[in-house]
């Protein structure tokens, strides 16, 4: 077996984020979790996630914008970006919006646990 | 007015003589009969000769035995003065500038004065008038722009309202679901075959509850005004087809039968194609719900100028009186089949709202007992129609809180030809492409959106001539986008650029020329 694969969820909701983390180590992945926008790309280049899980609506920046950041960065430029978020109108406009911020891919909340993994997987086994 | 003709002499032709003259030559109740003076190049002398009045060195000529002639003494030297003297008799009066001719003026200046001072009076009145009009309006104006301050603050918190709901709703929600779904999967410890059944009631709730906000929401977005159409030409048939098919399952179970009527030729409309869905999704759901047994029927007729689509179903109708009510918030009629399918009261009036975005009709025929049969149309407009109605709708949104607005259009020529070339789909990502690459030269808050064949962007605060200098450099991004892509043979693009209130103070105006 190979080392386990790891995901960084960012995230200001602890109790989602304690969930999801049960979540996602239920199907083997190592989780990391961070809760605000600040600090969120060193944690990035310290952590080199194999996929990070990115909440839109963080409380000090736009998750775009930090997704933009994170496309930015060479050295971990390349890691796949799931959008996820609770807000209607960003829901409708994900597809847009996430394409131009350049995330991989994105997901409404609340969500199924199988659209979650089959999103993972796909983006992991690229 | 003065009646009396007074007729005079001007003796003396120095300074003083031509300031008179200036005064008194085309006053209409004084004859200047000549001016006298021993030296002819007097500087009185030349003006009256300028003003064509007579002059000479002596009186004689100047002096009638029946008019009576007033001769103005000006001279200043002794012997002058003696000869004015002399010159005094009935008829010829001599007056140190100071009588009757004096008395006629200020007369005449009192006449003027208290005309001039009616006239102000009247004036004062007026501008009382005016100013107290301008105050009104300058109030007027302060509380209109107060007003429209109000109205998009008001509009701004009904829209963050709606999405601060949206977010503050889902996202517990969402823990909840995530946590209950966990258990009964028994990522947390085991369960027993009645916790599951509960936990699995709990989560068909949870979904429900989710299914409710989303309806509520996208109710509460139309009818703000806030729902854009996503308009792309789109085989209505197909479209139809593949949402029969996701309810085969749930027909099957139930033993209905569906039955699809289309015309012959495939039809292209104009939609929305996930706002379509949604309405299809809402009737074909609601005749499966309400009917026991027999068939639910769909069809699709072309009408010309536009298409009908209907869902009919056989089960046990509406009531006449309740069919009005159908489409309002909130209403629900009569016990579901299943009662696991429980709605949210909410679908028809926002399938109501998404065909009449589209510009579309939606009404029910029902008899009671026989069956209940759903009818929207939606029009078959061009892709110009839809780009003119989705600039209109943006700017008519924008006009509400802009003094200011340019609308920036950049148009494929050619983009039929180009559809052949790549195939639809990817001439539709292309446009997308050329899409994102023009936004990426607008500020931030900008967006462009694609409509049709076509593109636009609503730029606020913007003067035709920013829109203009804009414009050329997204010209030349695009362009050089298309050589890039080796399509800049078959296709160009072409710009309009409109301007609120340069172009016309109404959306109608502004649009009528696109």
């Amino acid at each position: 077996m190979d080392e386990k694969r790891k995901i960084l969820i960012i995230d200001d909701e602890p109790d989602l984020l304690k969930v999801i983390k049960n979540r996602l180590e239920s199907w083997g992945f190592e989780v990391f979790c961070w809760a605000t926008g600040a600090g969120a790309v060193k944690q990035v280049l310290e952590i080199r996630p194999h996929l990070i899980i990115l909440d839109i609506m963080l409380p000090d920046i736009n998750g775009y914008d930090l997704c933009y950041k994170i496309k930015k960065t060479p050295e971990i430029s390349s890691i796949p970006v799931i959008v996820a978020t609770a807000k209607q109108e960003w829901q409708e406009d994900m597809g847009d919006i996430g394409r131009f911020a350049k995330a991989d891919d994105c997901i409404p909340k609340p969500f199924e646990p199988d659209v979650l993994l089959d999103k993972i997987n796909r983006l992991l086994n690229k | 007015m003065a009646q009396v003709k007074i007729n005079i002499i001007i003796a003396g032709a120095g300074q003083k003589a031509k300031a008179l003259l200036e005064l008194l030559h085309s006053h209409n109740a004084i004859r200047i009969l000549g001016v006298v003076d021993k030296d002819s190049s007097a500087i009185g002398i030349k003006y009256a000769q300028k003003l064509g009045i007579p002059t000479a060195s002596d009186y004689q000529r100047f002096l009638s035995q029946n008019e009576v002639v007033e001769i103005i003494d000006l001279t200043e030297s002794k012997d002058a003065r003696e000869e004015l003297g002399r010159l005094s008799n009935g008829n010829t009066k001599v007056i140190d500038s100071r009588t009757s001719i004096m008395e006629i003026l200020l007369q005449e200046l009192n006449n003027k004065t208290s005309e001039l001072e009616k006239i102000r009076a009247e004036l004062d009145i007026q501008s009382w008038g005016l100013q107290k009009t301008n105050e009104g309006i300058r109030t007027l104006y302060k509380e209109l722009e107060k007003k429209n301050e109000e109205l998009s603050k008001l509009d701004q918190l009904k829209s963050d309202f709606l999405s601060t709901v949206s977010h503050e709703l889902r996202t517990p929600l969402a823990t909840i679901k995530e946590t209950v779904s966990q258990i009964r999967d028994g990522l947390l410890g085991p369960t027993t075959p009645r916790q599951q059944e509960f936990l699995t009631m709990c989560l068909e709730n949870i979904e429900r509850l989710g299914r409710i906000i989303n309806n509520l929401l996208d109710l509460s977005k139309i009818e703000a005004g806030k729902t854009e159409l996503k308009r792309k030409l789109t085989d209505i048939m197909g479209l139809v087809k593949r949402t029969c098919m996701t309810f085969s399952s749930r027909l099957s179970s139930k033993g209905l039968e569906i039955k699809i009527t289309f015309p012959p030729e495939a039809i292209e409309v104009y939609l929305d194609e996930d706002k379509i869905i949604q309405v299809l999704n809402n009737l074909i759901g609601n005749s499966v719900k309400f009917t026991k047994q027999g068939f639910i029927g769909i069809s699709v007729i072309d009408k010309g100028d536009f298409i009908e689509c209907s869902v009919s179903d056989t089960g046990k109708g509406i009531r006449e009186e309740d069919l009005e009510r159908l489409f309002s918030k909130f209403q629900q009629f009569g016990q579901a089949v299943d009662p696991e399918e429980k709605g949210t009261g909410l679908g028809l009036a926002i399938s109501k709202g998404i065909v009449e975005l589209h510009r579309g009709k939606i009404w029910a025929e029902s008899k009671l007992g026989q069956g209940t049969r759903f009818i929207f149309t939606l029009p078959k407009y061009n892709s110009r129609q839809v780009l003119k109605e989705r600039i209109a709708d943006s700017l008519r949104a924008g006009l509400r809180t802009q003094e200011l607005i340019s609308v920036l259009v950049f148009e494929l020529s050619g983009f039929s030809a180009l559809q052949e070339k790549l195939g639809r789909q990817k001439a539709g990502s292309f446009l997308n492409e050329l899409a994102r690459i023009l936004e990426e030269g607008l500020s931030n808050r900008e967006r462009i959106i694609v409509e049709a064949d076509a593109m636009f962007s609503i730029l606020k605060e913007t003067t035709k001539a920013q829109a203009l200098s804009l414009k050329d450099r997204l010209l030349s991004c695009g362009t050089e986008f298309l050589k890039k892509n080796g399509l800049d043979r078959e296709t160009a693009i072409a710009w309009r650029v409109l301007n609120f209130p340069e172009d016309g103070s109404t959306v109608e105006q502004l649009c009528a020329d696109l």
